[in-house]
């Protein structure tokens, strides 16, 4: 009886042993997670106003030797995401300023910036030149103020060219 | 034989109500999820989807709470803070109908006098600032929901 009873308190303490350990099983699950993600794609944007027409009014050349747009600075915001490397703002003018016949020097239109990344430049009709650049994402504003060089020499007509923008990430 | 069974007997009810009694879980679903992307100047905010947490606790003492925590994002060595995380939850009043999510475990919901007898059900919804100043890449993170009682 009492080997019995000794066997039996050992079966009891088993049990117990096997009960709490399911207890204990059953606390641990107390944690649950979830992963998120999130894609920042490679991505630029390009704002410039105005967007249009600049004009540079007729002025003495002796008094007035480089004449302002009139629009005033041009507002440029360039937003890029990048990875790494550099996000680039170029501009690149279609051709020299043309009235008919007549050329200015696309060269004679200058510029000068402001604003995080940007810089000033002269423009050119066959290498696209740098108006800013930066090594970060982000959203950058500045202004860029274009003066065109006046000169007796220019023929009496009315010239325009078209200046295109390019905002390039890697 | 008797003296032997009330033992056994006095084992099992031991058992019963010892620690074993009192049991939390907690689990989330979907368990992965993901951020849509947009274009940061109209859509300032992405939110991801709805996540349900089911959660159970039972047992003496009364009581349970549920605290949020995440990682920040990251994708190699860039980062987005944890902070710039925001979710809304609910039902209210168990749970707290928005906050900050934190590398620190922030309080998500709970309850002083009650059991969470049954599995119970709460909703939460993340959202992220999105910023033009992030660096391109895939970036993830672990949010972690943890249910204790008093």
């Amino acid at each position: 009886m009492g080997a019995g009873f000794k066997q039996l308190t050992r079966c009891g303490w088993l049990l117990v042993a096997v009960l709490m350990a399911a207890a204990a099983d059953t606390r641990a699950q107390t944690v649950a997670t979830a992963t998120g993600t999130f894609v920042v794609a490679a991505q630029s944007k390009l704002t410039i106003l105005p967007s249009t027409t600049l004009t540079f009014p007729n002025a003495d050349p002796d008094t007035v030797p480089n004449i302002q747009a009139s629009e005033g600075p041009t507002a440029i915001t360039a937003s890029v995401r990048i990875p790494s490397g550099q996000g680039i703002l170029t501009v690149l003018a279609a051709d020299d300023l043309r009235s008919g016949m007549d050329t200015i020097l696309v060269s004679a239109l200058k510029w000068t910036a402001t604003g995080t990344g940007f810089t000033g430049g002269t423009m050119s009709k066959s290498v696209a030149q740098t108006v800013a650049a930066w090594n970060t994402s982000g959203s950058y504003t500045g202004t860029v103020t274009f003066t065109l060089s006046n000169s007796w020499t220019y023929a009496i007509g009315s010239y325009g060219t078209t200046l295109t923008y390019t905002l390039s990430t890697p | 034989m008797k003296l032997v069974t009330r033992a056994l007997a006095a084992f099992v009810l031991i058992a019963a109500f010892a620690p074993g009694a009192r049991a939390q879980t907690i689990s989330v679903a979907p368990t992965s999820f993901s951020y849509p992307s947009g274009d940061p100047d109209t859509t300032p905010v992405v939110t991801g989807p709805q996540l349900t947490i089911s959660y159970k606790v039972t047992g003496p003492p009364l009581g349970w709470t549920i605290t949020v925590q995440g990682t920040n994002l990251t994708s190699g060595p860039d980062t987005i803070p944890a902070s710039n995380v925001t979710w809304t939850a609910t039902p209210q009043p168990y749970f707290v109908a928005s906050g900050t999510l934190s590398t620190t475990a922030q309080r998500l919901a709970g309850e002083l006098n009650h059991h969470a007898a049954g599995t119970q059900y709460g909703y939460v919804t993340f959202s992220l600032m999105n910023l033009w100043t992030y660096k391109a890449g895939t970036y993830t993170q672990t949010i972690t929901f943890t249910v204790t009682v008093p």
